[in-house]
């Protein structure tokens, strides 16, 4: 008969007490968990945008070419002219499924015309005009004020890359004579030859990507 | 009365069942933390990666090499070291001309026991020495 007299209150109420105690560690772990989880993703998907980018930046400045580039006003001109917050540089774009690369003009700088959401922009360009005069048309063709002007209006060409960045700014250095390490400088103009190095500091706390441009050979170095 | 007892669980089983639950959710749970501390570590051997290749290249720049140890650090987490080595190739090679190789490594250091290195070799002409 003991068996079947059913529970007391008091047991009840032990019971639920027992039962909330541990629903309630369970939805709390679960809720902790979830959060975690979300923060993790964005932060992982952020970083490794930040990886991919940095990645093709490396790539694509390491493969920039120093090329004397006739233009219809000057005399010439490097492939290579930047400044502390946009750079113009001539490199080979990979093309999808292909080995082979295409020579493009490369345009890099930050797009704040949207201040709350300031965008690392790359955008790129198609190598024309630039081919050996022929005696049909003796005149080189290529305009660089008018690239600069495509590539600086919003509206002119559609970057190839966008990437949320609070800041970005650039510096070069210059090659080292008699032993003397230089400076770095703010911008890289008129220049005869390619930086030794280029530094893009993408965000205040991501550390800078420093990159040493063009297909430098392993040239046999001295002892200071 | 037997029959009456298999009708259903007793208080009792159901508050075991809870608390094993419980405990079987700690354990996925821990599961959980760890994929997320590895994922965490994954990220961190990323950034030392791209640390690291930065550093040595700004190493390799320009002509001249300068020996011995340099230390520095990225930011509060990231420490850098550099190292400028003669590189040992006399069981490779008998080198008997005038370059001697010398080792560039690069050490990004963080979280006490984390380390990443990076190194490459370049050739300095003895006679500049």
């Amino acid at each position: 008969m003991t068996h079947n007299r059913g529970f007391t209150l008091l047991e009840l109420m032990v019971a639920l007490g027992l039962l909330t105690l541990l629903a309630g560690l369970m939805f709390g772990g679960f809720r902790l968990a979830s959060r975690a989880w979300q923060t993790v993703d964005e932060h992982n998907n952020e970083l490794s945008e930040t990886v991919q980018a940095q990645r093709f930046l490396r790539t694509l400045l390491a493969r920039s070419e120093a090329r004397s580039v006739p233009e219809t006003r000057e005399t010439s001109l490097l492939s290579f002219q930047g400044d502390e917050h946009s750079l113009i540089f001539l490199s080979a774009l990979p093309l999808r499924d292909s080995r082979v690369s295409q020579q493009a003009w490369f345009y890099l700088a930050l797009d704040d015309s949207d201040p709350e959401q300031p965008l690392l922009v790359l955008k790129t360009y198609p190598l024309t005009g630039l081919n050996e005069p022929t005696p049909e048309q003796p005149d080189i063709t290529f305009d660089w004020y008018q690239l600069v002007d495509d590539f600086q209006r919003p509206e002119g060409i559609p970057p190839l890359l966008t990437l949320p960045a609070d800041a970005f700014s650039l510096d070069y250095r210059p090659r080292e004579e008699d032993g003397i390490q230089p400076d770095w400088q703010q911008d890289w103009q008129q220049q005869e030859a390619l930086p030794v190095l280029v530094r893009l500091q993408l965000s205040e706390d991501w550390p800078a990507l420093v990159v040493s441009p063009g297909e430098q050979p392993n040239v046999i170095k001295q002892m200071q | 009365m037997t029959s009456r007892n298999r009708n259903g669980f007793t208080l009792l089983e159901v508050l075991v069942a809870f608390a094993v639950l419980t405990v079987t959710l700690g354990v996925l749970l821990n599961i959980f933390s760890l994929a997320i501390r590895t994922t965490q570590t994954v990220q961190d051997q990323q950034k030392a990666v791209l640390l690291a290749e930065s550093k040595l290249a700004e190493l390799d720049a320009g002509l001249t090499l300068r020996p011995g140890m340099e230390r520095g650090d990225f930011d509060q987490r990231f420490e850098w070291e550099t190292r400028v080595e003669e590189f040992d190739s006399r069981a490779l090679l008998d080198n008997q001309s005038m370059l001697i190789p010398y080792r560039l490594s690069v050490v990004v250091n963080w979280d006490e026991n984390r380390r990443f290195e990076l190194f490459t070799l370049r050739l300095v002409r003895t006679e500049a020495r």
